[in-house]
């Protein structure tokens, strides 16, 4: 998950709010913002909390109804986990609920922001399950159940290492845990076929030995998924609950393999992956990928979700694209061509995310609106983009609706269907006039109705859902709306997901995806006549899945999504002059490739199920949420530095069980201060309130010695007082900081020989935006700025201190898919009667010259850098085995600035060029080779620049 | 303490004029042997010594057990978690903990006698084997240790990594070893009376009656092997790994499966009798008592079986998982299970007659003679139960 400058790790977050307690205690120097994207609280939660007999349920009021299924779930699944695991958790379990996933990325659980693709997480600090409700109350339960196995496992293995004296937690492989997982807690599914098959005919398929290479990724889960089901078939299912039996037996899951099953884990690799072959191979003689059936009019980055753009010189479809790192709406003609931008998303704050994967933009019926829903200020909107004037016409949002997908349009262009999820968790489909936005709900139960399309005739809307007996496992079928009587009737019937339905132009067919033979492939149905019977055409062959059909006009053929070398591509598919016949369709395969829609199956729906006796909120005891906190983290460090004598400390980390409220303390001492204990004694305590979006920090220090030495020169500063700091985030880019600080200073600066002493007030404003898109060594695309001023003023005598003024604006110009041109411009200034100073030189500032060698109360520094891949990967070979880097870059830059006090002198400058390699987090490897210029000569000396870190 | 804990001692034990047999051993240990608690006398009486899953035909039957309510006689911390149930043999008590420590009980006070410790890993319960006390070592270099109890010294060494427990006949001693042998070895020398490479791995121990030894694999097999000679009489495949530790009967073979099934096979040849659902998987041994055979399962039932039909007779549901073997003492079965509590059900009916509260959970087996009672918890607390 890498997102910006935020932090992967809560170590990670803890070093950051370390340097915001102790920046925010500096409040004499103004320099020290931070970038990064935000996590804004958008909504307040009256948060509830349920006692089970193992879990502590925290849920707020609109989701009670939801939380009352979860608790019973959750119990059930405890249940059945610990027959599998042969293991009772000895702790009673937090389990976070949140109805939407727009909520639960607002959580403060975790430090990190939450990709749409995370559907729930277990973190370890405190043993937390968070997940939200994504409509379907099937898939809550298997992704609930996917974070017991997370929670089991973690338990299991803890007490099996604690019981053999083992002290090194080895949490295994992250293909066997995330595999496990997805195998206990729902059956092999079609996208996981889809995934494997393609790895395969692709040559894409990893290896045990090489998983680690794909972490994190879909394709790894089902392929630890499938492994973990062949574990079973070959060696029995309790194989699992043996490994971490035998979890102290080995320092690797290849040790503990072998002491369990007694085989090398190599052998368990070739026979899964030629089990792979003799399973999949087949499947080609009678299967081909979408390029071999289909024209593909993409070919690079990710594009799916295409929709028809009418028009008399030809039609066009729009769709999702992301090839450059953000999502965006692009259209290109049907006959192929270069996709053109219509809507950037994913950069502002209007559309802080497009949700390709589960939602759609819609064509007005004259092709001149697109309709979409985007996220934006911790809800979905639904807007109306004039493609022809390339702007925002409307935009909708709904009182009790979070989150919008797949709109369309009403033939007659007033009005937009969609699906749309409500507070308390639950998806119904709504309609809305255009004209006032007034808003029509169809369908009000639990069940998850998704993808509607309205119908040429303007009288029904098709759409899937599980409203069937069968989808009480998750399995979707086709379901009419009759708009005139508000009936909803069967279209198509079976154990399988018939899902994203099309109308043809003239009403009399629907387009679908449906897994009814194993792959997702398109179909078609027709609308039975009075008395007959209507087969289900099967329109694709395609090998590994075909998704989101859209009729061309004419109904001459179809566009559609197809998945091919791990990547959606967009297809055009020419149908043949009149229908397949359905004879030769039985002839070309088996019978599941046929089934037919009778006029009395299209009778009304039936009661569907149930959660009957799972409204847990009735046997369960709940009230108010009770804020305890509790430990995150302790760690203690000594070090012993010749020059500043042997220091300690502790740090302690406490927060509340929803992370909205944290403490952090600070103490440490350096007993080579020589003016006795208390003088080198440091403390510092910070609170933060982040349960809000107004994030509220304050706290006390006292600190002392010469902790601070920004520019090679000490500053001996003890200083005791508070501080407070607002942050008010107005979306994921952008936000506001105030901070205010009193303290006692006691200011010794060598470097100038001046020695201060009083009470001073600092107080600071700016304002931060950053959008940026990052890869391993940095930022690579989009812009991020903070600007601002603040001031130091002697409390009891009035006197200034100083007044200072900052900007830093960075800009990342992408010049193709890997590389960028990056450029900064920086500016400070401090004046007064004592100012600041700031400080050049060295491989983050001005390379060329040493580490904050050039220093004054007012600095400028320009940086110009080409950024460029050199090698993808960098293997190195040891005895002991080989070390892969995975991003090895360079760069060349010119880089100009200087800092002064009363005369600017010149520009001090340098050229050069650098190595940039990623080992993990902000530990990228830097080497910069330069030549000192003055910008009308360069020198002949080479200097060179090493650290670790980011790219700026 | 040891002065007040052995005046206890002395008042528990005038509750029984036979114990002041052991009353007197005890002593001559606390003043003459202090920490050599091995040296400890052997005397052949012939009796059965509990160990996992079991005695050496695996039926963890003891025919005068203790009948409840009992008393808690001591308790006592150790510093690990229970590799199996106590030894018991005599006055001595006898628990080896995952943190390689051998300690020795005075099984009717609770006194502390000594404790043996190796720097090696231990997977697999101690057997005593006559004099010996015989246990397994992993690492770098696993082998399988004999200690002469009355002399304190080691009188043969064996290299191989078990982690099964090892099964009993007079002096041979079988091991399933981690690299899939099944070997037997002369408990009084060492030497190796034959040995079988097996097609598959092994997930229990084997158990051994009437010249024979039986054992299950994980790929679902059950054979049966002559015990002098290691000569195969007959083998069966099952369906799924065999979990259970088998049990010997009068005229059947008892086993439970990865699959939650416990099979009776026919001893002489090895044909399936019945087949059982438990639903879940069974603890690692059965028990078998009169006219029961008595399964633990992680589904927090105990199951109580007829061994002719497999017929469920009764259940019992605990509030935990059943991971420890249960054990039958003339009509009373004893497990713990993971509820933290230790049950004595009525074999025949399977309702309960006491149970007791404890520290943590107990996963390992529970160990019963004519007098006592003994279980060790997750928590790293050894209880010992009697009755005044």
């Amino acid at each position: 998950m890498r997102s910006g400058a935020r932090c992967d790790t809560i170590g990670c977050s803890l070093l950051l709010v370390l340097a915001l307690v102790l920046g925010a205690a500096d409040g004499s120097r103004a320099q020290l913002y931070r970038f990064g994207k935000n996590k804004v609280q958008f909504t307040d939660f009256d948060w509830q909390k349920m006692e089970t007999p193992h879990f502590d349920v925290y849920f707020y009021a609109e989701e009670e109804e939801l939380a009352g299924y979860a608790a019973h779930m959750a119990e059930e699944q405890y249940y059945d986990l610990e027959k599998k695991f042969g293991h009772s958790v000895q702790r009673r379990i937090p389990l976070v609920l949140y109805s939407s996933h727009i909520y639960f990325s607002q959580t403060n659980i975790i430090p990190n922001l939450l990709p749409e693709g995370v559907a729930g997480f277990t973190e370890f600090l405190k043993g937390r399950v968070a997940l939200p409700l994504s409509g379907s109350v099937p898939e809550f339960e298997r992704v609930l159940h996917h974070e017991l196995v997370h929670v089991f496992m973690f338990d299991r293995i803890q007490t099996v290492l604690q019981r053999h004296n083992r002290t090194q937690y080895y949490p295994g492989p992250l293909w066997f845990s995330e595999g496990l997982a997805e195998y206990w807690s729902g059956d092999w599914d079609s996208y996981g076929d889809m995934i494997l098959r393609d790895a395969l005919f692709a040559d894409r398929l990893v290896s045990i030995e090489q998983m680690f290479y794909i972490n994190g990724t879909f394709q790894m889960y089902k392929e630890g998924q499938s492994i973990c089901h062949y574990m079973a078939e070959r060696y029995g299912e309790d194989i699992f609950a043996l490994l971490l039996d035998n979890w102290w037996r080995g320092e690797t899951f290849a040790e503990i393999f072998a002491a369990t099953t007694g085989e090398p884990l190599k052998t368990l690799d070739d026979n899964w992956i030629y089990h792979l072959h003799k399973k999949y191979l087949p499947d080609i003689s009678d299967n081909d990928p979408p390029t071999k059936l289909a024209r593909a009019l993409t070919t690079e980055g990710f594009n799916i979700k295409p929709e028809l753009v009418p028009g008399q010189e030809g039609a066009e479809v729009v769709f999702f694209r992301n090839d450059q790192g953000y999502t965006h709406i692009a259209r290109m003609a049907v006959e192929g061509g270069v996709p053109k931008l219509v809507v950037e998303g994913e950069r502002s704050s209007a559309f802080e995310s497009l949700h390709p994967l589960s939602t759609q933009p819609a064509v007005s019926p004259d092709g001149r609106l697109v309709a979409f829903s985007a996220q934006h200020t911790g809800r979905d909107h639904l807007y109306i983009w004039d493609m022809e004037a390339d702007r925002q016409v409307d935009k909708f949002t709904f009182d009790d609706i979070v989150a919008i997908t797949s709109p369309s349009w009403a033939p007659t262009g007033a009005g937009l269907v969609f699906a749309g999820a409500a507070s308390s968790g639950l998806t119904d489909i709504y309609t809305v006039d255009l004209a006032d936005g007034s808003l029509r709900q169809l369908t009000r139960d639990l069940y998850h109705d998704r993808d509607p399309d309205w119908s040429p005739a303007g009288d029904q809307i098709v759409f899937s859902s599980d409203r069937w007996s069968g989808g009480r496992e998750g399995f979707y079928n086709l379901f009419l709306y009759r708009l005139d009587d508000d009936q909803i009737l069967t279209l198509t019937r079976g154990r399988h997901n018939d899902v994203q339905p099309d109308w043809s132009a003239d009403g009399g067919q629907v387009a679908f995806s449906s897994d009814r033979d194993a792959m997702f492939n398109l179909y078609t149905v027709r609308l039975p006549q009075e008395g007959g019977r209507e087969p289900v055409q099967r329109r694709t062959r395609v090998l590994t899945g075909a998704f989101d059909p859209v009729w061309l006009p004419e109904d001459e053929g179809l566009v559609f999504s197809g998945f091919e070398k791990g990547r959606f591509h967009i297809y055009r598919l020419e149908l043949p002059a009149g229908e397949m016949a359905a004879d030769s369709l039985r002839e070309a395969s088996a019978d599941s490739l046929l089934a037919e829609v009778a006029v009395d199956s299209l009778a009304p729906a039936d009661t569907g199920w149930s959660l009957e006796g799972r409204k847990g909120n009735s046997l369960f005891a709940s009230g108010a949420y009770q804020r305890k906190m509790s430990l995150d983290i302790a760690q203690s460090q000594i070090s012993q530095d010749p020059e500043f004598g042997t220091s300690g400390g502790i740090q302690i980390g406490l927060s509340d069980l929803l992370g909205n409220d944290q403490y952090y303390f600070i103490l440490s001492h350096i007993s080579g201060s020589e003016t006795g204990f208390f003088d080198g004694l440091n403390m510092a305590l910070a609170r933060l309130h982040l349960g809000r979006q107004l994030n509220v920090a304050w706290g006390l220090f006292r600190l002392n010695d010469r902790f601070s030495s920004r520019f090679g020169r000490f500053v001996r500063e003890k200083r005791t007082g508070g501080y407070l700091e607002l942050t008010y985030p107005f979306s994921m880019f952008d936000r506001v900081e105030t901070r205010l600080s009193l303290r006692h200073a006691d200011i010794e600066r060598q470097f100038e020989g001046r020695q201060l002493e009083g009470w001073l007030v600092s107080n600071y404003l700016s304002y931060t935006h950053d959008s940026s898109l990052w890869i391993p060594t940095g930022p690579l695309e989009g812009t991020r700025y903070s600007l601002g001023a603040g001031q130091t003023i002697d409390f009891k005598s009035s006197r200034r201190f100083n007044t200072t003024v900052f900007g830093d604006y960075r800009r990342y110009f992408r010049l193709s898919k890997r590389s960028s041109y990056a450029v900064r411009l920086m500016g400070r200034k401090s004046f007064g009667d004592v100012p600041e100073f700031f400080s050049l030189g060295g491989s983050w500032t001005l390379r060329g010259y040493p580490w904050r060698s050039i220093w004054g109360s007012k600095m400028v520094l320009v940086n110009n850098e080409l950024r460029f891949p050199l090698l993808d990967r960098l293997v190195l070979g040891f005895p002991f085995g080989n070390i892969d880097f995975r991003s090895f870059r360079g760069a060349v830059f010119v880089d100009g600035g200087n800092a002064w006090n009363d005369d600017f002198e010149e520009w001090k400058g340098s050229i050069g060029a650098g190595g940039r390699l990623a080992l993990g987090g902000i530990f990228v490897f830097r080497l910069d080779a330069s030549r000192r210029t003055d910008f009308k000569s360069v020198g002949n000396q080479t200097h060179w620049d090493f650290f670790f870190g980011w790219d700026y | 303490m040891a002065g007040i804990n052995t005046i206890l001692a002395v008042i528990k034990i005038i509750h029984s004029g036979r114990r002041i047999v052991w009353l007197g051993v005890g002593l001559l240990l606390l003043a003459g042997c202090g920490g050599k608690v091995f040296m400890l006398p052997y005397i052949d009486r012939g009796t059965p010594w509990g160990q996992e899953g079991g005695a050496a035909n695996g039926r963890a039957f003891a025919a005068a057990g203790i009948e409840p309510p009992l008393q808690l006689l001591w308790q006592q911390g150790l510093d690990g978690a229970p590799i199996g149930g106590a030894l018991m043999e005599g006055p001595l008590l006898l628990q080896l903990t995952a943190k390689s420590s051998l300690y020795a009980f005075d099984r009717f006070n609770g006194e502390r006698l000594g404790r043996r410790g190796s720097s090696k890993d231990v997977c697999a319960p101690p057997v005593l084997l006559g004099s010996l006390i015989v246990w397994a070592e992993l690492g770098s270099e696993p082998k399988v240790r004999a200690l002469d109890r009355a002399h304190d010294k080691e009188r043969w060494t064996f290299a191989a990594a078990v982690c099964k427990p090892p099964a009993v006949q007079g002096d041979t001693l079988v091991l399933a070893t981690e690299d899939q042998r099944l070997v037997a070895l002369a408990g009084s020398s060492g030497q190796t009376l034959w040995q079988v490479e097996l097609d598959h791995t092994v997930r229990t121990g084997p158990a051994v009656a009437a010249g024979r030894l039986y054992i299950g694999a994980a790929d679902g097999g059950v054979t049966a092997y002559d015990l002098a000679n290691g000569d195969q009489i007959w083998r069966q495949q099952l369906d799924t790994a065999v979990r259970t530790r088998p049990v010997v009967g009068d005229s059947s073979l008892f086993v439970g499966t990865a699959a939650g099934q416990i099979v009776a096979l026919e001893l002489a040849r090895g044909q399936i009798r019945w087949r059982a659902e438990v639903g879940s998987l069974p603890t690692a041994g059965l028990a078998l008592g009169d006219g029961v055979l008595a399964v633990g399962a992680v589904d927090h039932h105990l199951y109580g079986l007829d061994p002719g039909t497999g017929a469920q007779r009764w259940r019992f549901a605990t509030q935990g998982v059943v991971r420890a073997p249960p054990v039958v003492a003339g009509q009373t079965l004893y497990c713990g299970s993971g509820d933290k509590h230790l049950y004595a059900l009525e074999l025949d009916s399977g309702r309960l007659l006491w149970k007791y509260e404890l520290d943590g959970p107990a996963l390992a087996g529970v160990t019963v003679d004519e007098r006592t009672v003994s279980v060790t918890t997750e928590k790293r607390t050894i209880y010992v139960f009697g009755r005044f």
